[in-house]
């Protein structure tokens, strides 16, 4: 019984806490988009083809490494059993991609256009043994060509 | 211009904030649905193995209970050395399971039962898988009267004779194996809580035992003494002893000797 009641207690912290860090990056992500949302351009696209003149060209990258709570991770073992959406993963693996690309574009605000771009998802923890101790942390790189105009 | 392009900003950003990576369901709806699923697929699973048990018992011969009771337990070492007041307990205890044997013609054949003492000094009794009746010092020295002893044993009886013991393990045995073949609870947090919840059933199950055990104690005693007298005395020394708040015996394996006393004068 002791056992339970430490769980609810843990389950009751954590995803108030969990919930708290989730909603203030949210937040802070949707403000950063909003600064960022002239400038610089992404695209996957590899070819530019433009009439203005380049002044610099550099390889940018951004990276995010996002953990989920005891919380999350409790949800997410009972739905293991029943299979369906993980909603409880969703949002960590939407906050790492879109962190990931803030930072990238944050890291070429002079940038004009990232071209090329590619986002890619690692496990941290990737051991191959599925023990049952694995925290859910998802990490995100997203990295392109940042190109700056001539002004 | 200036404003035009903010307003077009906004709205593009709307489009980002409406977001169609994460589903529009809360975390805490998902648990609870999630949570309800695991209880009531334990709850069938407990079910079924409550079934399975009761068919399977009842109908075993007491031949082959004694084949595996004596599978399941090991004799202790020696006999003890009883003290002089042991062994005056220990006679007035076999006397009166011999009135309660003559009383009930099914529990003839229960040859395996026998009292015992035990040095403990909690008030408890309690009976092994082979049958062996074990009254704790604590308890003998609590008992005031004779029929007040009677029910005690004639509850211990009563659970050798329902085969509560079996059933017990049984139903323990199929449930942790349906569990775990299942694979469920993979992390270590949802073994704790499955296993959790899994001991709550068990408890509510132990409980019914108790309490089927009890009436069968009442039954006995009003047929040898004339009362039940004895019994409500035991609880009421039993409550006297305990002092535990009322709502710890939600989370005992036995009901609230406050509870077995109401349920005695029913």
């Amino acid at each position: 019984m002791g056992d339970l009641l430490l769980v609810i207690i843990i389950l009751i912290i954590t995803y108030t806490t969990g919930s708290i860090i989730e909603k203030n990056h949210f937040k802070k992500i949707r403000q950063r988009e909003i600064a960022l949302v002239k400038k610089p351009v992404v695209t996957f696209g590899k070819k530019l083809t433009t009439n203005k003149k380049i002044k610099n060209v550099e390889l940018v990258a951004g990276e995010a490494a996002i953990s989920g709570d005891y919380f999350k991770t409790f949800v997410s073992s009972f739905r293991n059993f029943f299979g369906g959406r993980m909603v409880s993963f969703e949002s960590l693996m939407d906050r790492a991609r879109r962190e990931a690309v803030l930072r990238m574009r944050e890291s070429a605000k002079h940038a004009d256009i990232i071209v090329n771009v590619r986002i890619e998802s690692a496990m941290l923890n990737s051991s191959e043994d599925t023990s049952n101790n694995q925290l859910p942390q998802v990490s995100v790189i997203a990295y392109g060509t940042a190109i700056t105009y001539e002004r | 211009m200036n404003d035009e392009n903010n307003y077009f900003y906004e709205n593009q950003i709307d489009v980002i904030e409406d977001n169609v990576n994460v589903t529009k369901t809360s975390d805490i709806k998902e648990f609870f649905i999630l949570i309800t699923g695991i209880i009531v697929l334990i709850c069938g699973i407990l079910f079924v193995s409550d079934f399975v048990m009761q068919i399977f018992l009842d109908k075993m011969s007491y031949d082959t209970q004694v084949k595996i009771e004596s599978f399941l337990s090991f004799d202790t070492a020696a006999k003890p050395q009883y003290t002089k007041e042991e062994q005056i307990w220990l006679n007035d205890l076999n006397n009166i399971h011999k009135k309660i044997l003559s009383n009930d013609e099914e529990l003839k054949k229960f040859k395996g039962l026998n009292i015992n003492i035990s040095s403990d000094k909690e008030i408890n009794a309690f009976i092994l898988p082979n049958g062996k009746i074990y009254f704790t010092k604590g308890m003998l020295k609590n008992l005031k009267t004779e029929d007040q002893a009677a029910f005690v044993l004639a509850h211990e009886i009563a659970h050798y004779k329902n085969r509560d013991h079996l059933k017990s393990i049984g139903r323990s045995i199929l449930t942790l194996s349906t569990i775990s073949i299942l694979g469920l609870g993979s992390g270590d947090f949802a073994k704790q809580i499955m296993y959790s919840i899994y001991d709550i059933g068990d408890l509510q199950y132990s409980q019914q035992q108790e309490i089927t055990a009890d009436k069968y104690a009442n039954e006995t005693i009003k047929k040898i003494y004339g009362s039940n007298k004895g019994a409500v005395e035991f609880f009421n020394i039993i409550d006297r002893n305990q002092k535990l708040p009322e709502f710890i015996h939600y989370f005992s394996t036995h009901p609230s000797p406050q509870t077995r006393i109401k349920l005695l004068e029913e």
